[in-house]
Protein backbone atom coordinates (compact mmCIF):
# COMPACT_ATOMS: atom_id res chain seq x y z
CA UNK A 1 0.00 0.00 0.00
CA UNK A 2 2.99 2.26 0.59
CA UNK A 3 3.72 2.46 -3.14
CA UNK A 4 0.07 3.31 -3.87
CA UNK A 5 0.15 6.17 -1.36
CA UNK A 6 3.40 7.47 -2.86
CA UNK A 7 2.04 7.18 -6.39
CA UNK A 8 -1.19 9.01 -5.59
CA UNK A 9 0.70 11.78 -3.81
CA UNK A 10 3.10 12.03 -6.76
CA UNK A 11 0.21 12.29 -9.21
CA UNK A 12 -1.46 14.98 -7.11
CA UNK A 13 1.69 17.06 -6.96
CA UNK A 14 2.54 16.79 -10.62
CA UNK A 15 -0.89 16.99 -12.15
CA UNK A 16 -1.65 20.70 -12.41
CA UNK A 17 -5.31 20.41 -11.51
CA UNK A 18 -4.68 19.84 -7.82
CA UNK A 19 -2.95 23.16 -7.27
CA UNK A 20 -5.70 24.97 -9.15
CA UNK A 21 -8.48 23.40 -7.09
CA UNK A 22 -6.62 23.89 -3.81
CA UNK A 23 -6.22 27.61 -4.42
CA UNK A 24 -9.82 27.85 -5.64
CA UNK A 25 -11.19 26.20 -2.52
CA UNK A 26 -9.12 28.35 -0.18
CA UNK A 27 -10.29 31.51 -1.94
CA UNK A 28 -13.91 30.37 -1.86
CA UNK A 29 -13.73 29.44 1.83
CA UNK A 30 -12.33 32.83 2.77
CA UNK A 31 -14.85 34.62 0.53
CA UNK A 32 -17.77 32.78 2.12
CA UNK A 33 -16.49 33.51 5.62
CA UNK A 34 -16.13 37.19 4.79
CA UNK A 35 -19.55 37.44 3.18
CA UNK A 36 -21.44 35.27 5.66
CA UNK A 37 -19.84 36.18 8.95
CA UNK A 38 -19.56 39.93 9.09
CA UNK A 39 -19.78 39.83 12.89
CA UNK A 40 -16.10 38.92 12.78
CA UNK A 41 -15.36 42.43 11.74
CA UNK A 42 -17.67 44.23 14.16
CA UNK A 43 -16.02 45.42 17.30
CA UNK A 44 -18.25 43.39 19.61
CA UNK A 45 -16.46 41.75 22.54
CA UNK A 46 -19.44 39.67 23.52
CA UNK A 47 -19.31 37.76 20.29
CA UNK A 48 -18.71 34.07 20.71
CA UNK A 49 -16.00 33.67 18.13
CA UNK A 50 -16.37 29.92 17.92
CA UNK A 51 -20.10 29.97 17.36
CA UNK A 52 -19.89 32.59 14.69
CA UNK A 53 -17.08 30.75 13.01
CA UNK A 54 -19.20 27.67 12.76
CA UNK A 55 -22.31 29.51 11.75
CA UNK A 56 -24.43 28.90 8.72
CA UNK A 57 -21.79 30.35 6.39
CA UNK A 58 -19.36 27.61 7.31
CA UNK A 59 -21.72 25.05 5.79
CA UNK A 60 -20.19 26.01 2.47
CA UNK A 61 -16.75 24.81 3.55
CA UNK A 62 -17.67 21.12 3.44
CA UNK A 63 -19.47 21.67 0.13
CA UNK A 64 -16.41 23.19 -1.51
CA UNK A 65 -13.93 20.83 0.10
CA UNK A 66 -15.88 17.68 -0.73
CA UNK A 67 -16.57 18.81 -4.30
CA UNK A 68 -12.93 19.61 -4.84
CA UNK A 69 -11.85 16.29 -3.37
CA UNK A 70 -14.34 14.37 -5.42
CA UNK A 71 -13.20 16.03 -8.62
CA UNK A 72 -9.49 15.59 -7.94
CA UNK A 73 -9.92 11.98 -6.83
CA UNK A 74 -12.00 11.16 -9.89
CA UNK A 75 -9.41 12.64 -12.24
CA UNK A 76 -7.40 9.48 -11.90
CA UNK A 77 -10.32 7.64 -13.45
CA UNK A 78 -11.00 10.38 -15.97
CA UNK A 79 -7.50 10.03 -17.43
CA UNK A 80 -7.60 6.26 -16.68
CA UNK A 81 -4.26 6.51 -14.94
CA UNK A 82 -5.94 4.86 -11.94
CA UNK A 83 -6.11 1.69 -14.03
CA UNK A 84 -2.42 1.04 -13.43
CA UNK A 85 -3.23 0.33 -9.81
CA UNK A 86 -5.73 -2.31 -10.88
CA UNK A 87 -3.62 -3.80 -13.67
CA UNK A 88 -0.74 -4.16 -11.22
CA UNK A 89 -2.87 -6.59 -9.23
CA UNK A 90 -3.19 -4.47 -6.09
CA UNK A 91 -5.79 -5.39 -3.53
CA UNK A 92 -9.00 -3.38 -3.73
CA UNK A 93 -8.82 -2.48 -0.06
CA UNK A 94 -5.30 -1.12 -0.50
CA UNK A 95 -6.32 0.99 -3.49
CA UNK A 96 -9.20 2.58 -1.59
CA UNK A 97 -7.34 3.08 1.68
CA UNK A 98 -4.33 4.63 -0.06
CA UNK A 99 -6.58 7.41 -1.36
CA UNK A 100 -7.98 8.04 2.11
CA UNK A 101 -4.50 8.22 3.57
CA UNK A 102 -3.32 10.73 0.96
CA UNK A 103 -6.27 13.09 1.00
CA UNK A 104 -7.10 13.24 4.71
CA UNK A 105 -4.05 15.24 5.89
CA UNK A 106 -4.30 17.52 2.87
CA UNK A 107 -7.90 18.39 3.59
CA UNK A 108 -7.29 18.85 7.29
CA UNK A 109 -4.74 21.52 6.40
CA UNK A 110 -6.99 23.07 3.74
CA UNK A 111 -9.98 23.12 6.06
CA UNK A 112 -8.16 24.31 9.13
CA UNK A 113 -5.87 26.97 7.69
CA UNK A 114 -8.56 29.44 6.54
CA UNK A 115 -10.63 28.82 9.63
CA UNK A 116 -7.77 29.14 12.11
CA UNK A 117 -6.51 32.22 10.28
CA UNK A 118 -9.87 33.93 10.46
CA UNK A 119 -10.40 32.83 14.01
CA UNK A 120 -6.97 34.12 14.96
CA UNK A 121 -7.68 37.43 13.28
CA UNK A 122 -11.00 37.89 15.06
CA UNK A 123 -9.50 36.90 18.42
CA UNK A 124 -6.89 39.57 18.00
CA UNK A 125 -9.47 42.12 16.88
CA UNK A 126 -12.44 41.32 19.08
CA UNK A 127 -11.19 39.00 21.78
CA UNK A 128 -11.96 35.29 21.95
CA UNK A 129 -15.47 35.71 23.39
CA UNK A 130 -16.83 32.81 25.42
CA UNK A 131 -14.78 29.70 25.22
CA UNK A 132 -16.52 26.37 25.04
CA UNK A 133 -16.67 24.10 28.09
CA UNK A 134 -14.88 20.79 27.57
CA UNK A 135 -13.24 21.77 24.29
CA UNK A 136 -11.99 18.20 23.82
CA UNK A 137 -15.43 17.02 22.63
CA UNK A 138 -15.61 19.95 20.27
CA UNK A 139 -12.42 18.86 18.55
CA UNK A 140 -13.35 15.15 18.57
CA UNK A 141 -16.67 15.90 16.88
CA UNK A 142 -15.02 18.30 14.48
CA UNK A 143 -12.54 15.57 13.52
CA UNK A 144 -15.38 13.08 13.05
CA UNK A 145 -17.22 15.47 10.73
CA UNK A 146 -14.06 16.17 8.72
CA UNK A 147 -13.36 12.44 8.39
CA UNK A 148 -16.90 11.90 7.22
CA UNK A 149 -16.62 14.64 4.59
CA UNK A 150 -13.21 13.57 3.30
CA UNK A 151 -13.71 9.83 3.20
CA UNK A 152 -17.24 10.27 1.92
CA UNK A 153 -16.03 12.37 -1.00
CA UNK A 154 -13.27 9.89 -1.88
CA UNK A 155 -15.70 6.99 -1.74
CA UNK A 156 -18.15 8.86 -3.97
CA UNK A 157 -15.37 9.47 -6.50
CA UNK A 158 -14.45 5.79 -6.50
CA UNK A 159 -18.04 4.69 -7.00
CA UNK A 160 -19.07 7.21 -9.64
CA UNK A 161 -15.66 7.56 -11.37
CA UNK A 162 -16.89 10.19 -13.83
CA UNK A 163 -15.49 13.67 -13.20
CA UNK A 164 -18.61 15.74 -13.98
CA UNK A 165 -20.94 13.32 -12.20
CA UNK A 166 -18.74 13.44 -9.12
CA UNK A 167 -18.69 17.23 -9.08
CA UNK A 168 -22.47 17.53 -9.44
CA UNK A 169 -23.24 14.79 -6.93
CA UNK A 170 -20.86 16.07 -4.32
CA UNK A 171 -21.98 19.68 -4.66
CA UNK A 172 -25.66 18.87 -4.67
CA UNK A 173 -25.54 16.36 -1.87
CA UNK A 174 -25.38 18.86 0.99
CA UNK A 175 -28.26 20.88 -0.44
CA UNK A 176 -30.33 17.77 -1.07
CA UNK A 177 -29.79 16.71 2.54
CA UNK A 178 -31.19 20.01 3.74
CA UNK A 179 -34.07 19.87 1.27
CA UNK A 180 -34.94 16.35 2.36
CA UNK A 181 -35.59 17.60 5.86
CA UNK A 182 -37.91 20.41 4.76
CA UNK A 183 -41.03 18.36 3.99
CA UNK A 184 -40.91 16.72 7.41
CA UNK A 185 -40.34 20.07 9.08
CA UNK A 186 -43.16 21.76 7.22
CA UNK A 187 -45.67 18.93 7.61
CA UNK A 188 -44.76 18.45 11.26
CA UNK A 189 -45.22 22.13 12.07
CA UNK A 190 -48.38 22.65 10.06
CA UNK A 191 -50.05 19.51 11.31
CA UNK A 192 -48.47 19.82 14.74
CA UNK A 193 -47.40 16.19 14.43
CA UNK A 194 -44.69 15.52 16.96
CA UNK A 195 -43.73 12.19 15.41
CA UNK A 196 -42.97 13.81 12.07
CA UNK A 197 -41.10 16.59 13.82
CA UNK A 198 -39.03 13.94 15.59
CA UNK A 199 -38.13 12.51 12.19
CA UNK A 200 -37.11 15.98 11.05
CA UNK A 201 -34.98 16.44 14.18
CA UNK A 202 -33.38 13.04 13.70
CA UNK A 203 -32.52 13.87 10.09
CA UNK A 204 -31.02 17.16 11.22
CA UNK A 205 -28.90 15.34 13.74
CA UNK A 206 -27.37 13.15 11.04
CA UNK A 207 -26.79 15.70 8.27
CA UNK A 208 -23.38 17.31 8.04
CA UNK A 209 -24.57 20.88 7.57
CA UNK A 210 -26.72 20.90 10.72
CA UNK A 211 -24.07 19.09 12.69
CA UNK A 212 -21.54 21.83 11.85
CA UNK A 213 -24.03 24.57 12.63
CA UNK A 214 -24.85 23.07 16.05
CA UNK A 215 -21.30 22.01 16.87
CA UNK A 216 -20.51 24.78 19.32
CA UNK A 217 -23.85 24.81 21.13
CA UNK A 218 -24.32 21.04 21.43
CA UNK A 219 -20.80 19.68 21.65
CA UNK A 220 -21.35 18.71 25.31
CA UNK A 221 -24.72 17.07 24.65
CA UNK A 222 -24.39 13.28 24.92
CA UNK A 223 -27.07 12.60 22.33
CA UNK A 224 -25.44 14.98 19.87
CA UNK A 225 -22.03 13.38 20.43
CA UNK A 226 -23.45 9.91 19.81
CA UNK A 227 -25.29 11.05 16.67
CA UNK A 228 -22.24 12.77 15.15
CA UNK A 229 -19.88 9.88 15.79
CA UNK A 230 -22.38 7.19 14.79
CA UNK A 231 -23.42 8.94 11.58
CA UNK A 232 -19.76 9.47 10.67
CA UNK A 233 -18.89 5.81 11.29
CA UNK A 234 -21.94 4.55 9.40
CA UNK A 235 -21.35 6.79 6.39
CA UNK A 236 -17.65 5.91 6.25
CA UNK A 237 -18.36 2.18 6.45
CA UNK A 238 -21.23 2.36 3.95
CA UNK A 239 -19.19 4.46 1.52
CA UNK A 240 -16.19 2.14 1.81
CA UNK A 241 -18.39 -0.90 1.12
CA UNK A 242 -19.90 0.81 -1.94
CA UNK A 243 -16.44 1.76 -3.26
CA UNK A 244 -15.13 -1.76 -2.58
CA UNK A 245 -18.10 -3.32 -4.33
CA UNK A 246 -17.75 -0.95 -7.27
CA UNK A 247 -14.09 -1.85 -7.72
CA UNK A 248 -14.75 -5.56 -7.33
CA UNK A 249 -17.35 -5.47 -10.09
CA UNK A 250 -14.55 -4.26 -12.38
CA UNK A 251 -16.50 -2.07 -14.74
CA UNK A 252 -13.61 0.06 -15.94
CA UNK A 253 -14.14 1.20 -19.51
CA UNK B 1 6.67 -23.63 -16.80
CA UNK B 2 5.92 -23.48 -20.49
CA UNK B 3 2.34 -22.24 -20.72
CA UNK B 4 2.08 -18.65 -19.52
CA UNK B 5 -1.51 -17.97 -20.46
CA UNK B 6 -4.57 -20.16 -20.68
CA UNK B 7 -8.01 -18.77 -21.47
CA UNK B 8 -10.76 -21.40 -21.32
CA UNK B 9 -14.21 -20.69 -22.68
CA UNK B 10 -14.16 -16.98 -21.88
CA UNK B 11 -17.55 -15.37 -22.44
CA UNK B 12 -18.49 -11.76 -21.87
CA UNK B 13 -22.03 -10.49 -22.15
CA UNK B 14 -23.31 -6.93 -21.81
CA UNK B 15 -27.07 -7.12 -21.21
CA UNK B 16 -28.26 -8.77 -24.45
CA UNK B 17 -25.03 -8.51 -26.46
CA UNK B 18 -22.45 -11.30 -26.35
CA UNK B 19 -19.14 -9.62 -27.01
CA UNK B 20 -16.91 -12.63 -26.40
CA UNK B 21 -18.28 -16.13 -26.90
CA UNK B 22 -16.48 -19.17 -25.47
CA UNK B 23 -13.06 -17.93 -26.47
CA UNK B 24 -10.01 -20.03 -25.67
CA UNK B 25 -6.34 -19.25 -26.11
CA UNK B 26 -2.99 -20.45 -24.85
CA UNK B 27 0.37 -18.74 -25.01
CA UNK B 28 3.72 -20.33 -24.33
CA UNK B 29 6.74 -18.69 -22.79
CA UNK B 30 8.84 -16.66 -25.20
CA UNK B 31 6.22 -16.72 -27.95
CA UNK B 32 4.74 -13.69 -29.66
CA UNK B 33 1.04 -14.31 -30.21
CA UNK B 34 -0.91 -12.23 -32.68
CA UNK B 35 -4.60 -11.66 -32.02
CA UNK B 36 -6.30 -10.74 -35.29
CA UNK B 37 -9.85 -9.65 -35.88
CA UNK B 38 -11.96 -6.86 -37.34
CA UNK B 39 -13.14 -3.88 -35.30
CA UNK B 40 -15.60 -5.02 -32.65
CA UNK B 41 -14.40 -8.63 -32.76
CA UNK B 42 -13.72 -8.69 -29.03
CA UNK B 43 -9.91 -8.36 -28.94
CA UNK B 44 -9.83 -5.39 -26.58
CA UNK B 45 -12.49 -6.92 -24.33
CA UNK B 46 -10.41 -10.07 -23.98
CA UNK B 47 -7.37 -7.99 -23.10
CA UNK B 48 -9.37 -5.98 -20.55
CA UNK B 49 -10.49 -9.22 -18.94
CA UNK B 50 -6.88 -10.31 -18.73
CA UNK B 51 -5.87 -6.96 -17.22
CA UNK B 52 -8.59 -7.18 -14.57
CA UNK B 53 -10.45 -4.13 -15.85
CA UNK B 54 -13.58 -6.12 -16.50
CA UNK B 55 -14.88 -9.50 -15.37
CA UNK B 56 -15.77 -12.32 -17.69
CA UNK B 57 -19.35 -13.61 -17.58
CA UNK B 58 -18.07 -17.18 -17.61
CA UNK B 59 -14.90 -19.09 -18.33
CA UNK B 60 -11.52 -19.41 -16.71
CA UNK B 61 -8.27 -17.53 -16.83
CA UNK B 62 -4.94 -18.97 -15.86
CA UNK B 63 -1.71 -16.99 -15.64
CA UNK B 64 1.57 -18.85 -15.09
CA UNK B 65 -0.39 -21.96 -14.10
CA UNK B 66 -2.32 -20.09 -11.39
CA UNK B 67 -6.11 -19.88 -11.58
CA UNK B 68 -6.80 -18.75 -8.05
CA UNK B 69 -4.74 -15.64 -7.45
CA UNK B 70 -4.73 -13.78 -10.75
CA UNK B 71 -4.02 -10.41 -9.12
CA UNK B 72 -0.75 -11.75 -7.76
CA UNK B 73 0.28 -12.99 -11.21
CA UNK B 74 -0.65 -9.65 -12.81
CA UNK B 75 2.36 -8.18 -11.03
CA UNK B 76 4.45 -10.20 -13.52
CA UNK B 77 2.58 -8.78 -16.49
CA UNK B 78 2.23 -5.43 -18.18
CA UNK B 79 -0.59 -4.11 -20.28
CA UNK B 80 -1.27 -1.49 -22.89
CA UNK B 81 -4.99 -1.67 -23.58
CA UNK B 82 -6.80 0.40 -26.19
CA UNK B 83 -5.23 3.85 -26.18
CA UNK B 84 -2.13 4.53 -24.05
CA UNK B 85 -3.11 5.33 -20.47
CA UNK B 86 -1.33 8.58 -19.69
CA UNK B 87 -2.10 11.62 -17.57
CA UNK B 88 -2.45 14.49 -20.03
CA UNK B 89 -1.31 17.08 -17.50
CA UNK B 90 2.01 15.38 -16.75
CA UNK B 91 5.17 15.26 -18.84
CA UNK B 92 6.57 12.05 -20.33
CA UNK B 93 9.02 11.76 -17.47
CA UNK B 94 6.34 12.32 -14.84
CA UNK B 95 4.04 9.74 -16.40
CA UNK B 96 6.86 7.22 -16.52
CA UNK B 97 7.88 8.04 -12.96
CA UNK B 98 4.28 7.59 -11.80
CA UNK B 99 4.14 4.09 -13.26
CA UNK B 100 7.54 3.30 -11.77
CA UNK B 101 6.22 4.22 -8.32
CA UNK B 102 2.91 2.34 -8.78
CA UNK B 103 4.77 -0.79 -9.77
CA UNK B 104 7.14 -0.45 -6.84
CA UNK B 105 10.35 -0.25 -8.89
CA UNK B 106 13.12 1.11 -6.69
CA UNK B 107 15.60 1.86 -9.45
CA UNK B 108 15.03 5.52 -10.43
CA UNK B 109 17.37 5.29 -13.42
CA UNK B 110 14.83 3.03 -15.14
CA UNK B 111 12.72 6.07 -16.00
CA UNK B 112 15.40 7.75 -18.06
CA UNK B 113 16.51 4.43 -19.53
CA UNK B 114 13.06 3.63 -20.89
CA UNK B 115 12.42 7.19 -22.08
CA UNK B 116 15.63 6.96 -24.10
CA UNK B 117 14.62 3.57 -25.44
CA UNK B 118 11.30 4.86 -26.78
CA UNK B 119 12.77 8.13 -28.05
CA UNK B 120 11.10 10.51 -25.59
CA UNK B 121 14.10 11.58 -23.55
CA UNK B 122 14.08 15.10 -25.06
CA UNK B 123 10.44 16.06 -24.51
CA UNK B 124 11.36 18.19 -21.48
CA UNK B 125 8.42 20.02 -19.89
CA UNK B 126 5.97 19.34 -22.69
CA UNK B 127 2.84 17.82 -21.19
CA UNK B 128 1.34 14.69 -22.67
CA UNK B 129 -1.80 16.54 -23.77
CA UNK B 130 0.31 18.20 -26.46
CA UNK B 131 1.94 15.01 -27.72
CA UNK B 132 1.29 13.63 -31.18
CA UNK B 133 -0.42 10.25 -31.49
CA UNK B 134 2.92 8.59 -32.18
CA UNK B 135 4.52 10.15 -29.11
CA UNK B 136 1.61 9.03 -26.92
CA UNK B 137 1.93 5.55 -28.35
CA UNK B 138 5.66 5.48 -27.59
CA UNK B 139 5.01 6.66 -24.07
CA UNK B 140 2.38 3.96 -23.59
CA UNK B 141 4.79 1.30 -24.81
CA UNK B 142 7.50 2.67 -22.55
CA UNK B 143 5.18 2.60 -19.54
CA UNK B 144 4.50 -1.07 -20.18
CA UNK B 145 8.23 -1.76 -20.52
CA UNK B 146 9.37 -0.11 -17.32
CA UNK B 147 8.91 -3.28 -15.29
CA UNK B 148 10.88 -6.43 -15.91
CA UNK B 149 7.79 -8.10 -17.14
CA UNK B 150 7.39 -11.74 -18.16
CA UNK B 151 4.23 -11.27 -20.17
CA UNK B 152 3.20 -8.20 -22.17
CA UNK B 153 -0.29 -7.61 -23.51
CA UNK B 154 -0.28 -4.92 -26.19
CA UNK B 155 -3.39 -3.67 -27.95
CA UNK B 156 -2.40 -2.14 -31.29
CA UNK B 157 0.95 -0.82 -30.09
CA UNK B 158 2.09 0.45 -33.50
CA UNK B 159 -1.05 2.46 -34.14
CA UNK B 160 -0.04 5.97 -35.19
CA UNK B 161 3.68 5.26 -35.44
CA UNK B 162 5.71 6.26 -38.47
CA UNK B 163 7.44 3.49 -40.48
CA UNK B 164 10.68 3.93 -38.55
CA UNK B 165 8.79 3.69 -35.28
CA UNK B 166 7.02 0.53 -36.40
CA UNK B 167 10.33 -1.12 -37.25
CA UNK B 168 11.81 -0.03 -33.91
CA UNK B 169 8.90 -1.48 -31.95
CA UNK B 170 9.02 -4.68 -33.97
CA UNK B 171 12.74 -5.11 -33.31
CA UNK B 172 12.31 -4.27 -29.65
CA UNK B 173 9.55 -6.83 -29.15
CA UNK B 174 11.51 -9.50 -31.03
CA UNK B 175 14.52 -8.79 -28.86
CA UNK B 176 12.47 -9.07 -25.67
CA UNK B 177 11.04 -12.41 -26.76
CA UNK B 178 14.33 -13.86 -27.97
CA UNK B 179 16.75 -12.55 -25.35
CA UNK B 180 14.59 -12.25 -22.24
CA UNK B 181 12.03 -14.94 -23.03
CA UNK B 182 9.19 -12.43 -22.63
CA UNK B 183 5.83 -13.69 -23.86
CA UNK B 184 3.86 -11.14 -25.85
CA UNK B 185 0.21 -11.04 -26.84
CA UNK B 186 -0.30 -8.39 -29.47
CA UNK B 187 -3.22 -7.23 -31.53
CA UNK B 188 -2.86 -5.13 -34.64
CA UNK B 189 -4.57 -4.29 -37.88
CA UNK B 190 -1.20 -4.24 -39.64
CA UNK B 191 -1.18 -7.90 -40.64
CA UNK B 192 2.03 -7.50 -42.60
CA UNK B 193 3.70 -6.45 -39.36
CA UNK B 194 2.21 -9.33 -37.41
CA UNK B 195 3.30 -11.83 -40.03
CA UNK B 196 6.90 -10.56 -39.59
CA UNK B 197 6.73 -10.62 -35.82
CA UNK B 198 4.50 -13.36 -34.46
CA UNK B 199 5.17 -16.99 -33.77
CA UNK B 200 1.48 -17.79 -33.30
CA UNK B 201 -1.76 -16.37 -34.63
CA UNK B 202 -5.34 -16.39 -33.42
CA UNK B 203 -8.21 -15.13 -35.54
CA UNK B 204 -11.30 -13.86 -33.74
CA UNK B 205 -14.57 -12.58 -35.19
CA UNK B 206 -17.86 -11.64 -33.49
CA UNK B 207 -16.30 -12.70 -30.21
CA UNK B 208 -15.66 -16.24 -31.38
CA UNK B 209 -12.44 -18.05 -31.98
CA UNK B 210 -12.13 -18.71 -35.71
CA UNK B 211 -8.76 -20.38 -35.84
CA UNK B 212 -5.43 -20.64 -34.01
CA UNK B 213 -2.22 -21.66 -35.75
CA UNK B 214 1.51 -21.25 -35.58
CA UNK B 215 3.69 -19.40 -38.09
CA UNK B 216 4.80 -22.76 -39.54
CA UNK B 217 1.22 -23.89 -39.98
CA UNK B 218 0.41 -20.57 -41.63
CA UNK B 219 3.05 -21.20 -44.27
CA UNK B 220 1.40 -24.50 -45.09
CA UNK B 221 -2.10 -23.01 -45.03
CA UNK B 222 -1.19 -20.05 -47.25
CA UNK B 223 -0.84 -22.26 -50.22
CA UNK B 224 0.73 -21.29 -53.47
CA UNK B 225 -1.34 -20.57 -56.55
CA UNK B 226 -1.08 -19.48 -60.15
CA UNK B 227 -2.63 -16.03 -60.67
CA UNK B 228 -3.92 -15.63 -64.24
CA UNK B 229 -5.41 -12.65 -66.06
CA UNK B 230 -6.67 -12.86 -69.63
CA UNK B 231 -8.90 -10.83 -71.92
CA UNK B 232 -11.87 -13.12 -71.11
CA UNK B 233 -11.85 -14.60 -67.62
CA UNK B 234 -15.13 -16.50 -67.92
CA UNK B 235 -13.98 -18.23 -71.09
CA UNK B 236 -10.65 -18.99 -69.40
CA UNK B 237 -12.44 -20.65 -66.49
CA UNK B 238 -14.54 -22.72 -68.89
CA UNK B 239 -11.43 -23.80 -70.81
CA UNK B 240 -9.60 -24.81 -67.63
CA UNK B 241 -12.54 -26.93 -66.55
CA UNK B 242 -13.25 -28.40 -69.92
CA UNK B 243 -9.76 -29.03 -71.32
CA UNK B 244 -7.73 -29.69 -68.16
CA UNK B 245 -10.43 -30.91 -65.74
CA UNK B 246 -9.46 -28.27 -63.18
CA UNK B 247 -11.93 -27.63 -60.36
CA UNK B 248 -9.83 -26.04 -57.63
CA UNK B 249 -9.78 -22.41 -58.60
CA UNK B 250 -11.34 -19.05 -57.65
CA UNK B 251 -12.41 -16.15 -59.81
CA UNK B 252 -11.41 -12.89 -58.10
CA UNK B 253 -13.30 -9.68 -58.85
CA UNK B 254 -14.28 -11.08 -62.24
CA UNK B 255 -10.88 -10.31 -63.73
CA UNK B 256 -8.42 -12.78 -62.24
CA UNK B 257 -8.28 -16.51 -61.66
CA UNK B 258 -6.41 -18.08 -58.72
CA UNK B 259 -5.56 -21.62 -59.67
CA UNK B 260 -4.63 -24.15 -56.97
CA UNK B 261 -4.01 -27.18 -59.17
CA UNK B 262 -1.31 -28.10 -61.67
CA UNK B 263 1.19 -25.85 -59.89
CA UNK B 264 3.95 -28.16 -61.13
CA UNK B 265 2.80 -27.80 -64.77
CA UNK B 266 2.34 -24.07 -65.39
CA UNK B 267 3.46 -24.41 -69.02
CA UNK B 268 0.55 -26.79 -69.72
CA UNK B 269 -1.92 -24.31 -68.30
CA UNK B 270 -0.54 -21.33 -70.22
CA UNK B 271 -0.32 -23.26 -73.49
CA UNK B 272 -3.93 -24.48 -73.16
CA UNK B 273 -5.21 -20.95 -72.58
CA UNK B 274 -3.18 -19.53 -75.46
CA UNK B 275 -4.18 -22.30 -77.89
CA UNK B 276 -7.85 -21.48 -77.25
CA UNK B 277 -7.42 -17.97 -78.61
CA UNK B 278 -7.06 -16.03 -75.34
CA UNK B 279 -4.38 -13.45 -74.57
CA UNK B 280 -2.68 -13.86 -71.20
CA UNK B 281 -1.97 -10.52 -69.47
CA UNK B 282 -0.78 -11.98 -66.12
CA UNK B 283 0.64 -15.38 -65.24
CA UNK B 284 2.36 -15.54 -61.82
CA UNK B 285 3.06 -18.29 -59.31
CA UNK B 286 2.62 -16.74 -55.78
CA UNK B 287 1.64 -17.58 -52.15
CA UNK B 288 -1.25 -16.27 -50.04
CA UNK B 289 -0.39 -13.65 -47.45
CA UNK B 290 -1.61 -13.61 -43.84
CA UNK B 291 -3.91 -10.79 -44.85
CA UNK B 292 -5.49 -12.82 -47.63
CA UNK B 293 -5.78 -15.88 -45.41
CA UNK B 294 -7.37 -13.81 -42.65
CA UNK B 295 -9.82 -12.18 -45.09
CA UNK B 296 -10.76 -15.57 -46.49
CA UNK B 297 -11.48 -16.81 -42.97
CA UNK B 298 -13.39 -13.77 -41.79
CA UNK B 299 -15.20 -13.49 -45.09
CA UNK B 300 -16.26 -17.16 -44.91
CA UNK B 301 -17.77 -16.68 -41.48
CA UNK B 302 -19.46 -13.42 -42.44
CA UNK B 303 -21.12 -15.23 -45.34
Amino acid sequence: MNKLVKAEWYRLRKSGSFLFYTVLVCVLCVAVALLGNRKFFENDLSTNAFSVLFGVGSFMYPVFISTMLCVVASMGHHSKVAYYEIMDGNKTSHIILSKHIVYLPIVLCLFLIPMISLFGYTCVKNGSGELIDKPIWFFVLFAAIILRIVIGAINIAMVLKKLVTCAIFSYARMFVEMLAILPFQIIGETQKNSDILKIADFLKDVTISFQIENLTTNCNDTRFIVMVITSAVLEIVFGYCMAYRSYKKKKFN
Amino acid sequence: MDTILRLNGITKKYKKATVVDSFSLTAKRGHICGLIGPNGAGKTTIMKIMAGLTLQTSGELEFFGNKDNLDEERKRMSFMIESPVIDPLMTARENMEYVRIVRGIADKSKTDEILKLVGLADTGKKIAKNFSLGMKQRLGIGMSLITSTEFMVLDEPVNGLDPEGIVEVRNLLKKLAEEQNVTILISSHLLSELSELCTDFTIINHGKLIESFSAEELMIKCKSRISIKTDDINKTAAILEDKLGISEYKVIHNDEIHLYEMLDKPETVSRTIFENGLNITKFVIEGESLEEYYLSKVGDVNE
